[in-house]
C-alpha cells in the first residue's frame, strides 16, 4: 500500500532517488579536501556541473531547444537570411 | 477530416500528444505509429549502442570456434555489411534501406565460415531481440491511448524505418504488451519501402485499401513522420517531448563520461538501469535503496565472482545458505545477458551454517586455537558453556578434562567480561593442546562429521578439482570449519572464497586449497573506501538473507541417510527473523528488480568489470559513512539473528563513548554520529592504519 515517503527511483530531474547529482557533488568536496579512498579519477568537477545543469536546470532550456527546432518557417528565414551575399 | 495544415501539428508533451491525437482520432478511421521514440523509447541515448553487446557475443562464439575475432572487427563488419546492402538497395529502391537477417548472415558466414548456418543466425538474432527488449520501454500514455484506439475499433498499424523485419518488430512489441491491440506491423526492412522517402504510406494505402483523408499517422520525425504523410494527403501528429530529450542527453552525458573517467562508469550503467515510463512508479524508501544501492552493489560483486571463475577456470560455484540465497537469484538474473555464450561455472545451493559446521569441523582436527578463538570474538560469549554451544558439545562430558587445567564450565573466558583473568585464558589455551580433551571433542563431533560428509557427496562436493564459494563473508568462518571438516580426504576441492567482504577479524591461514578474496573489500588490500561497508554489516546480512530459518545441524537417521535440521522458527527470536523477513521483503525485491536490468545496462557500458571498483567505493562511503538519518531509519534491521551470539552481558566501558556509529545507535547519539560523520570517517582511516 503506498504512503507518504513512497517516491519513484528515478527522481522528475532523471536522477537517481537518495543517490543524486547533489550527493556526488558533495562527495567531490570531501575527495578534495579529505582522505576518503580511491576513486580512480574520480569525478570530475567539469562533468559533476554539467550534470548538476542538465538534471536540474535542463527542463527549461530542453523545452526552448526543442520548440526553436520545430519553428520551421522562422528556421527558413534564418536559413535564407544567412545565405544572402553579405547577409 | 478537417482541412491539413501546412506543417505537421507539434505537441512537445507526451500527455499534450495524447489529448491532441484523442480530438484528432475522431475523425480517422485508421491511426499508424511510428515505433521507436514514439510508442517505445530506448534507455540508451544512440540506438547502436544495442549492437555493441551483440558484437561482443560474436566474438566470444568465435573464440569458442576457433576463429579469434575482436568484437570491435565484428563490429566494422557488420557496419560495412549493411552500408553495402543499404547502398545495393539505393540502386533500385528511392529509400536506402537494409535488412538485418540477410546482412547478418553474410556477417557470420564471413566469420564462421562454413560453421554458420540458420541456427547460428537464430541464436544471433535471439540475443539482439533480448538486448533490445532489456533496452526497450513502452511509453505509458501512447501505449494507453493506442489501447483506447483499438478497443474502440480503430484500424492501429505501426510503421518503422528501421533494419530490422516486421516480424522481429511484432516480438519487441509482443514484449511490451502491445502486439495485440495491433492490427499490423510495417517495417522498411521487407518491403525497402520506407517512410523517409513517404512510399511506404503509398504501399500501406493500397495493401490495407486505406483513405488518407481519414487517417491519423504520429511519430517523431519531422521528415518521415511529418512532411512525408502530409504531401499524401495524411494528417500527422508530431511528438518533439523536449523531457524525453533531456533524458536522453543526460543518458549521453554519462554514457561518455564513462568513456573518459572510470569513476561514471558504475553510474551510466545505473542511469541506463532505472525505471522509465510505467515501471517508474512510487516505491517505498527501502525499495529505492535496494534498487539504487544494494542492487548495482551485489549485481556487481556478483560480475567480478562470475569474471574471476572463468579467469580461474572454475567449474562448480556454491552459494552459502543464506545470504547466497539472494545472491543466487541475482546471478540468474544477470548471468544470461552478460555471458550468453555460457562458459560459466554450474551453480548450487548450499545449506551450512557456522553452528552447523562447527562441530563437523572438529571431528578430524579437534578444536584448533583460531576456531576455538572465534568464538570469544562476539562480546555475548563468555565461558566454557559458551564454546560447547558453539560446537554442539557437552559441558558435563568436558567438564573433568577443564578440571585438569583448573577450569570450570562458567570461568570467564572472554575480557569483555567481568570476572575475566588472563591466568583463565592460558589455562583455555593449555585445554586446546590437551590431547585427551581433543580426542574426547573428535569423538563428540563425528556423528556431525558423517552427515556433513554424506550431505556434501550428494551434492557432488567432491566431484570438482576446484570450487568457488559464494558468501557475505567477514571472517571466513564458514569456509574455515568447512575446510577442516574436509581436510582428511583425499578427494577434498580446493576452496575458492569469493567472498562479498573480508574483513580478517581472525588471520585466514590462506594454503594452495583453501583461500578466501573479499572483492568489494579485502582487509589484505587496503582500500580505504571500500572499508566503509564495515559500518553495516548486518544490513548486507540481512539483505540477502533467505526467508527460511538458519540450520542447525547436519544428522544422520536410523538408514545412515543425512538429515538437515533447522532451526525452530516457533520462539521470539524465530518471530523476531519472521518480523525482519516482512521489513526487508520490498529492499529485496528492489534488488531483484535492478538485478533484471543491470545486465543489459553492463553491457552496453562496458561488459566488463573495469572501472566497478571507483562507483563501489563512492556508493559505500556515500551512503553507509555518509548516510542520512532518514536512510539509516529506513534501512536498519529490526531483528538480526547471530547464531554465535550468546546471552551474556558484557561489561560496560569504563568511559561513555561519545561518538557513535549512527547505524549502531538511534535518537540523539544517532543525530551527533550522522553530524560528526566526517571526523568519524577518519577516526575509522586510523583503525584501518593501525591494525
Amino acid at each position: 500500500m503506498a504512503n507518504g515517503d513512497d517516491r519513484p527511483v528515478l527522481t522528475r530531474h532523471f536522477d537517481l532517488a537518495g543517490n543524486g547529482v547533489g550527493r556526488t557533488l558533495r562527495h567531490w568536496v570531501r575527495i578534495k579536501t579529505s582522505i576518503m579512498g580511491n576513486y580512480d579519477t574520480g569525478p570530475g568537477l567539469r562533468c559533476l556541473l554539467t550534470l548538476v545543469v542538465l538534471h536540474r536546470f535542463g527542463r527549461p532550456l530542453f523545452r526552448l531547444r526543442t520548440w526553436l527546432n520545430n519553428q520551421y518557417a522562422f528556421k527558413a528565414r534564418v536559413r535564407r537570411l544567412l545565405r544572402r551575399p553579405g547577409g | 477530416m478537417k482541412a491539413l495544415p501546412s506543417q505537421p501539428e507539434v505537441c512537445y508533451s507526451q500527455s499534450e500528444l495524447v489529448r491532441r491525437g484523442r480530438e484528432l482520432a475522431r475523425d480517422a478511421d485508421v491511426v499508424t505509429f511510428d515505433l521507436f521514440d514514439t510508442l517505445l523509447v530506448r534507455r540508451t541515448h544512440n540506438p547502436d549502442l544495442v549492437k555493441l553487446p551483440v558484437a561482443r557475443y560474436i566474438s566470444n562464439l568465435s573464440r569458442a570456434a576457433g576463429r579469434e575475432f575482436h568484437w570491435r572487427r565484428v563490429q566494422e563488419l557488420r557496419d560495412a555489411r549493411e552500408k553495402a546492402m543499404r547502398a545495393h538497395t539505393g540502386e533500385t529502391h528511392a529509400d536506402h534501406e537494409a535488412c538485418y537477417p540477410d546482412f547478418m548472415a553474410e556477417v557470420l558466414a564471413e566469420i564462421f565460415g562454413d560453421d554458420a548456418g540458420d541456427a547460428l543466425l537464430q541464436k544471433v538474432t535471439d540475443y539482439e531481440l533480448a538486448i533490445e527488449n532489456a533496452m526497450l520501454v513502452p511509453r505509458a500514455g501512447i501505449g494507453d491511448w493506442l489501447k483506447e484506439l483499438a478497443a474502440a475499433g480503430k484500424r492501429v498499424i505501426v510503421l518503422s524505418d528501421i533494419y530490422l523485419p516486421a516480424a522481429h518488430l511484432e516480438r519487441l512489441l509482443d514484449h511490451a504488451g502491445i502486439l495485440p491491440h495491433v492490427e499490423k506491423v510495417y517495417s522498411s526492412a521487407d518491403s525497402f519501402l520506407a517512410k523517409a522517402s513517404g512510399l511506404a504510406y503509398a504501399m500501406v494505402a493500397e495493401r490495407e485499401g486505406l483513405d488518407p483523408a481519414r487517417w491519423l499517422h504520429v511519430g517523431d520525425n519531422p521528415i518521415s513522420d511529418g512532411f512525408r504523410p502530409l504531401e499524401h494527403g495524411i494528417r500527422p501528429l508530431l511528438l518533439q517531448d523536449s523531457e524525453e530529450f533531456r533524458r536522453r542527453a543526460i543518458a549521453a552525458r554519462h554514457y561518455f563520461y564513462s568513456l573518459k573517467r572510470p569513476f561514471w562508469r558504475g553510474r551510466a550503467i545505473q542511469q541506463l538501469m532505472a525505471p522509465l515510463e510505467a515501471e517508474n512508479v512510487p516505491r517505498s524508501p527501502r525499495y529505492r535503496e535496494g534498487y539504487n544501492f544494494l542492487g548495482p552493489v551485489i549485481a556487481m560483486y556478483l560480475h567480478l565472482v562470475a569474471e574471476r571463475c572463468r579467469e580461474r577456470n572454475i567449474r562448480k560455484l556454491y552459494f552459502l545458505s543464506r545470504e547466497g540465497w539472494m545472491f543466487q537469484q541475482v546471478w540468474e538474473k544477470i548471468t544470461p545477458l552478460l555471458y550468453p555464450e555460457g562458459n560459466l561455472p554450474e551453480t548450487e545451493y548450499l545449506y551450512v551454517s557456522r553452528q552447523a559446521l562447527a562441530g563437523a569441523s572438529c571431528a578430524f582436527q579437534g578444536m584448533s586455537e583460531d576456531r576455538a578463538n572465534i568464538v570469544f570474538l562476539p562480546a555475548g560469549n563468555r565461558c566454557f558453556r559458551d564454546v560447547c554451544r558453539v560446537f554442539s558439545l557437552d559441558p558435563e562430558a568436558m567438564a573433568p578434562h577443564l578440571a585438569r587445567h583448573g577450569l570450570e564450565i562458567d570461568t570467564v573466558l572472554s575480557p569483555a567480561h567481568e570476572g575475566f583473568e588472563i591466568d583463565n585464558r592460558r589455562a583455555f589455551e593449555e585445554l586446546l593442546r590437551d590431547p585427551d580433551y581433543q580426542d574426547a571433542v573428535r569423538a563428540a563431533s563425528a556423528h556431525a562429521k558423517a552427515a556433513l560428509q554424506k550431505y556434501l557427496e550428494s551434492v557432488g562436493f567432491f566431484d570438482q578439482a576446484d570450487v568457488a564459494l559464494v558468501d557475505v563473508g567477514w571472517l571466513g568462518t564458514i569456509q574455515r570449519f568447512l575446510h577442516a571438516a574436509i581436510a582428511h580426504r583425499d578427494d577434498r576441492p580446493n576452496l575458492h572464497g569469493l567472498l562479498l567482504g573480508a574483513s580478517r577479524g581472525i588471520p585466514f591461514l590462506t594454503t594452495n586449497d583453501n583461500a578466501i578474496e573479499g572483492l568489494v573489500y579485502d582487509r589484505e588490500k587496503f582500500d580505504f573506501a571500500a572499508s566503509a561497508i564495515l559500518y553495516a554489516r548486518d544490513l548486507f546480512e540481512e539483505a540477502c538473507r533467505a526467508p527460511y530459518p538458519t540450520l542447525n545441524a547436519y544428522e544422520l537417521d536410523e538408514s545412515g541417510a543425512h538429515r538437515l535440521v533447522f532451526r525452530q522458527m516457533d520462539d521470539a527470536i524465530g518471530q523476531g527473523e519472521q518480523a525482519q523477513d516482512r521489513h526487508y521483503a520490498d529492499l529485496q525485491q528492489g534488488v531483484l528488480d535492478a538485478a533484471d536490468r543491470f545486465a543489459a545496462a553492463s553491457g552496453i557500458i562496458t561488459q566488463r568489470t573495469v572501472g566497478y571498483r571507483p562507483w563501489i567505493n563512492y556508493l559505500l562511503v556515500s551512503k553507509l559513512a555518509f548516510a542520512k538519518r532518514r536512510e539509516i531509519n529506513a534501512l536498519r534491521h529490526l531483528h538480526h539473528l547471530d547464531d554465535f551470539y550468546g546471552s551474556g552481558t558484557p561489561r560496560r566501558r569504563r568511559r561513555p563513548k561519545l561518538l557513535h556509529n549512527p547505524w549502531e545507535v538511534r535518537g540523539l547519539r544517532q543525530i551527533v554520529g550522522c553530524l560528526t560523520a566526517g571526523w568519524q570517517f577518519r577516526k575509522h582511516l586510523r583503525t584501518m592504519i593501525n591494525h
